[in-house]
């Protein structure tokens, strides 16, 4: 496999990144910094992070946590709070540019939910709807223009150049609205956990809205139908694993063990079987790369053999995500690896396919004396930012916020997930609310990702489904390790780290697939770290020690 | 044997000359065929089909729904689209021909300026303004957000000019000029003489512009804000991104009932068939207008 080095996407951020700074009258910097590695200690965050105020509402069936486990509700709760009491807007406008992943909403005009949201606003909401897979090319054309929106969505960091100076100079710092007990003017923005907070910080200034989300996207997920069928336990270590993926595979019964899809997505469990960091690790100030440590190397090791041990479904390391899902659900693997978010999908549909399918998270576990894990890949789906505004356009466009990160147990919340009663959905005898044809068009309007609240685990269809999950993601979220340059930046890493790291990911499938041997992989990493890999290292390090990277 | 008098290319055709070029003709076919059946099979197929066959229906489904095109057009915003998509095409189309006749009939002649102009229609085939510039502009001019956004910006294409123009030039001097004598003035030497002997040409000019209006895709993401103003291309686009994995998961499993590939092969179907309809009756001028260009260029 090759990768073109110049990608469309990376084509134009650096377009787009030139005519940003030109445009925002920032000089364009060289990366300047000098790779030393002065070691020390990780520098103390000076933000004070908002407040948190959980949200008095509905008593859930299951509790939350302040690590990030979600409150679990069998039955949608009966007792709503009203969370937002006078409309933020008076009469204005508020313009909104975020992403879509679903089929296009009805207009406005002929849209119920749209209509009564807006009601609740008190004033316009204008939403400039773009297809996720289009994003880059409009947010750098409407960014380059120099025609921001007052909200909108920064979905992927890496589109901008010098975030930095992006932010200070076109965007709203929320530091003095929001740090410490500021927040508690804004109650649903209180509501949320710190640790995501954590993730909406730049160079110490809260710039985010955050979208959250559960934290770790998990480790995939097992057929326990499969496995019982086999008559296996659950491994207990990576060696019963080994043993249980050969029983499970049947290739005369057309069932493998492991469904693997392009770019080898299995090997994502066996690191964290293997307990491989998180992107880094940090030791004293020092850090490691995840694919330089031992256990990535024991990783890839295993994985190698589980390959050579022909668990993995045939063929299936060349398909695509729909793919994968497909043959999880079909059957023809007990094992994938896929985002924690896709568990209520699998649960709907494989009980649609065969009643008698089980589908379970998967809990990596560790080799026998190894230690396995999770990684926070999963905290925040994205982050909104607020173009440059006075002091009283920044408390309104903050009152939106506010409002569109109403909890689960808020009428604000019933209706930005169900619409107008009657029109978009009827209640069951329950009194669980059940999208109709017309509610299930209408709400895909995307206000899920201008700001959202907490994640919780509700589904009324399924309720085992949010004791299972909830159980889960206790156990995953236990096991959680964090990236510790997660709100750092490098300049090399913007520019090239995505092109140098896939150098290396590509090496790395080849020895997955047995096209190379495992001394190719150490001959790619040593090229990795002269291609900008020890750059990299060095930026991450002095920002670590307090530093300014730029 | 006998030798024949005439060239080997003019010999009646051997039997099997002939069913070996009958059955190349159809393999070929088949080819170009086969993926279109297997889309149409695949729209029609339902879910649990589609997850126990792997995503592709082969040639028929064994249990034909509809499902994927009722997802589809549950709600009207696809319907509401094909409006738009359909209106862009026809204004867009008329208002193309008019403006390209009307600048590659005055410069098919000699006149004042005729060169500058030529030079300027030129410039812009060999230098586009790119993405941003052209953003700004439409912008500047005001056309953000509205339908004129995806019709102004490419109301004359330097390629469609210049085979229009070609064309125009080769039409004998000596037909207009006695129209001339006869009392005719431009607008009706060119309604009357020139339009009516370039059908031909005129049908893979529109045909061109049409198919460009009815896929009308970047510009309408670039400049339409509105969804509601949405065009089919952009509209269909968003069914074929579910279910794709996003960071940490899949970000919308979306609650259709319709298999994920169902509807995308429907979304295909629907964006193909209307242009595949207009084909046919176009096509007859369609080689022609494309090998006059060719030949008197």
């Amino acid at each position: 496999m090759t990768t073109p080095s110049l990608s469309r996407r990376s084509f134009l951020r650096s377009a787009v990144g030139v005519a940003v700074m030109s445009a925002t009258g920032v000089p364009t910097l060289v990366a300047c910094s000098n790779g030393s590695t002065t070691a020390g200690p990780a520098r103390a965050s000076t933000v004070t992070l908002p407040t948190y105020v959980a949200f008095e509402g509905p008593k859930p069936d299951l509790a939350g946590t302040a690590d990030g486990v979600p409150p679990g509700y069998l039955t949608y709760p009966k007792d709503l709070v009203t969370t937002v009491k006078t409309p933020p807007l008076s009469g204005g406008k508020v313009s909104v540019m975020t992403d879509i992943f679903d089929p296009l909403p009805p207009a406005k005009d002929k849209n119920a939910a749209w209509q009564a949201v807006e009601q609740k606003l008190g004033g316009t909401l204008d939403l400039t709807i773009v297809p996720d897979s289009d994003w880059a090319t409009k947010f750098q054309t409407v960014l380059a223009a120099n025609e921001l929106p007052d909200l909108v969505l920064l979905s992927d960091s890496s589109l901008v150049n010098n975030l930095p100076a992006f932010l200070s100079a076109k965007c709203t710092d929320l530091t003095p609205y929001l740090s410490g007990d500021k927040v508690k003017d804004y109650p649903n923005l209180a509501n949320i956990p710190q640790v995501i907070w954590q993730a909406c910080v730049v160079q110490d200034k809260i710039y985010g809205l955050p979208i959250p989300r559960s934290i770790t996207g998990g480790a995939g997920f097992y057929n326990k139908r499969l496995f019982d069928a086999a008559g296996i336990e659950y491994p207990a270590t990576a060696e019963d694993f080994l043993a249980a993926c050969k029983e499970l595979t049947k290739p005369q019964q057309g069932q493998w063990a492991i469904v693997n899809s392009k770019g080898n997505t299995f090997f994502t469990m066996v690191q964290q079987m293997f307990g491989v960091p998180n992107g880094w690790k940090e030791d004293g100030g020092k850090l490691v790369r995840s694919f330089e440590t031992p256990e990535y190397k024991a990783a890839l090791e295993f994985a190698v053999q589980l390959v050579k041990a022909g668990v993995t479904v045939p063929g299936s390391d060349g398909i695509d995500g729909t793919a994968r899902k497909n043959a999880f659900r079909a059957g023809k693997g007990a094992l994938v690896y896929d985002g924690f978010p896709a568990y209520s999908g699998y649960v709907k549909d494989m009980s649609r396919l065969d009643p008698k399918n089980d589908p379970r998270a998967f809990v990596p576990m560790a080799p026998k004396g190894g230690k396995a894990n999770t990684w926070s890949d999963n905290i925040l789906f994205a982050y909104t930012l607020m173009k440059k505004a006075d002091e009283a356009r920044a408390k309104e466009l903050l009152a939106v916020a506010n409002f569109f990160a109403a909890p689960f147990g808020s009428t604000e919340n019933l209706l930005l997930t169900y619409g107008v009663e009657g029109v978009d959905f009827t209640r069951d005898a329950k009194g669980n609310p059940t999208l109709t044809s017309k509610g299930e068009a209408e709400l895909t309007v995307p206000w899920k990702y201008i700001t959202a609240p907490p994640q919780a685990l509700y589904n009324a269809q399924f309720p085992t489904y949010v004791e299972r999950a909830h159980e889960d993601l206790t156990k995953l979220i236990g096991m959680v390790v964090k990236d510790p340059t997660a709100s750092l930046i490098s300049p090399t890493n913007d520019k090239s780290g995505g092109d140098i790291g896939q150098a290396l990911t590509d090496v790395r499938n080849d020895v997955i697939a047995g096209r190379k041997p495992i001394s190719a992989f150490d001959t790619a990493l040593k090229k990795w770290a002269k291609d900008g890999g020890d750059k990299i290292r060095g930026e991450f390090e002095s920002a670590l020690g307090g530093a300014s990277p730029r | 044997m006998k030798t024949s008098q005439r060239p080997p290319w003019m010999e009646a055709p051997t039997k099997a000359g002939l069913a070996i070029k009958g059955m190349v003709i159809a393999i070929v076919c088949l080819l170009v065929l086969y993926p279109f059946v297997n889309i149409v099979a695949t729209s029609l197929a339902g879910e649990s089909e589609i997850t126990r066959r792997g995503g592709i229906i082969a040639l028929f489904p064994s249990e034909p729904t509809l499902a994927a095109y009722k997802t589809i057009f549950a709600g009207g915003v696809v319907s509401h689209a094909l409006l738009v998509s359909a209106g862009i095409t026809i204004i867009g189309t008329a208002l193309n021909l008019v403006v390209t006749i009307a600048l590659a009939y005055g410069l098919s002649r000699p006149i004042v300026g005729g060169r500058f102009v030529l030079t300027a229609v030129l410039f812009t085939m060999l230098f586009g303004a790119g993405i941003i510039p052209n953003f700004l502009l439409i912008k500047a001019l005001g056309l953000y957000d509205s339908y004129a956004s995806l019709i102004v910006p490419g109301l004359v294409s330097a390629f469609n000019f210049l085979v229009l123009r070609n064309f125009f030039q080769n039409i004998p001097a000596e037909l207009l000029d006695s129209a001339r004598i006869d009392g005719a003035g431009d607008l009706a030497i060119l309604l009357r003489i020139v339009l009516p002997l370039s059908k031909a040409v005129l049908a893979v000019v529109a045909l061109f512009y049409a198919v460009g209006h009815w896929n009308a895709f970047f510009n309408a993401l670039l400049y339409l804000s509105d969804t509601g103003k949405w065009p089919l291309p952009l509209v269909l686009r968003l069914y074929v991104l579910q279910g794709q994995p996003v960071g940490g998961g899949t970000e919308s499993p979306g609650e259709a009932v319709a298999s994920i590939q169902a509807v995308q092969m429907a979304v295909v179907v629907v964006a193909l068939v209307p242009i595949l309809c207009v084909y046919p009756f176009l096509q007859r001028y369609f080689t022609k207008g494309v090998l006059t260009g060719a030949i008197k260029g």
